[in-house]
């Protein structure tokens, strides 16, 4: 028995004793982010192919760890904090011109 | 100035290509939902369209949809220039003239009436069980055996019963390599004919007169 294995693309290629061979796909979390999304002509089969991998996201996303749902909400803050900021300093500057202005 | 330098900082610290990954996993996650629910419109769009008009407005993505869903996929590239519309209009000879077999234009045909008319509680419209329609090539066979010497040329002609109840004499004469007149042909049509009313005469009108030679929508049963 010969088992191949493509790191990139996920793909399994696995030669059985009696000369069958069989295909398998694993998916991993970067092969799927790479993968392009479900496009597939037929709705049916589109909706299997997406239905597949949002099961899979979905699983790892409820298994992130509390470190790193801090540094999301943190990430947020601080986005919400420097865009508050940077609005604050363009009022600033536009005060500033019109003091000057006159 | 110092405030905004020391929170873009700290933004910088906090964006790890872990936080990175996460947030390519959420955005991948939402455009997959939005697929999921455009599949689900056109399904709802096809289950709207067969519960008002039948196949009258089945046109492109919802037709292909229904053709998938009676198990006829395989027709999509035949079908190409064909919406529920048109289908409705042709016989089983207009559709063999767009390279269906004769076996698979009975078929559609078939489900197409079945579809059209709502006489289906599936989306893949099987025929009536224990019907003549829902013969297998082998049942067929089995029944031309029994008339004996005289339609052994038909006996592996691989019609299902959509076919057997499809038959045209010409359709029969080519069936039997030419071995059969025309006479013979309209026999043998008379006799399907008989059979289908012994088999299928108690069950829904139909069940025992429809026929893919006739256009979907010129065949009407009370």
């Amino acid at each position: 028995m010969l088992f191949s294995y493509h790191a990139a693309s996920g793909n399994i290629a696995l030669c059985l004793g009696d000369g069958r061979v069989q295909f398998w796909h694993y998916l991993t979390d970067s092969a799927l982010l790479q993968a392009p999304l479900p496009s597939h002509t037929i709705a049916h089969e589109r909706i299997k192919a997406a239905q597949k991998q949002a099961q899979y996201i979905q699983a790892s996303l409820e298994k992130v760890d509390g470190n790193l749902r801090y540094r999301v909400t943190r990430e947020k803050e601080l986005k919400s904090s420097i865009s508050e900021l940077d609005t604050k300093r363009t009022h600033f500057w536009h005060v500033i011109c019109i003091i000057i202005s006159y | 100035m110092c405030v905004v330098a020391g929170e873009r900082k700290a933004l910088e610290e906090v964006q790890t290509t872990e936080l990175r990954e996460y947030h390519m996993m959420s955005e991948r996650h939402n455009a997959l939902l939005a697929i999921i629910h455009g599949c689900t419109q056109v399904f709802d769009s096809l289950a709207h369209c067969l519960s008002v008009s039948g196949l009258e407005d089945l046109r492109g993505d919802t037709f292909n949809e229904w053709l998938f869903d009676i198990g006829m996929r395989k027709l999509q590239t035949a079908l190409k220039d064909i919406n529920g519309r048109t289908l409705l209009m042709l016989n089983a000879s207009d559709v063999m003239g767009i390279g269906v077999s004769f076996s698979d234009a009975a078929d559609l045909l078939l489900r197409g009436y079945m579809a059209h008319y709502k006489l289906s509680d599936s989306k893949k419209c099987y025929p009536p069980p224990d019907s003549v329609l829902s013969w297998n090539e082998q049942q067929t066979s089995k029944w031309v055996r029994t008339l004996g010497d005289a339609y052994s040329c038909l006996v592996n002609a691989y019609w299902k019963g959509a076919a057997l109840c499809s038959l045209s004499p010409p359709r029969v004469i080519e069936a039997s390599g030419g071995s059969l007149k025309a006479d013979e042909a309209v026999s043998f049509i008379s006799l399907v004919r008989q059979m289908r009313s012994k088999v299928d005469g108690e069950k829904a009108t139909w069940i025992s007169k429809w026929n893919g030679s006739i256009p979907i929508d010129s065949q009407v049963y009370p």
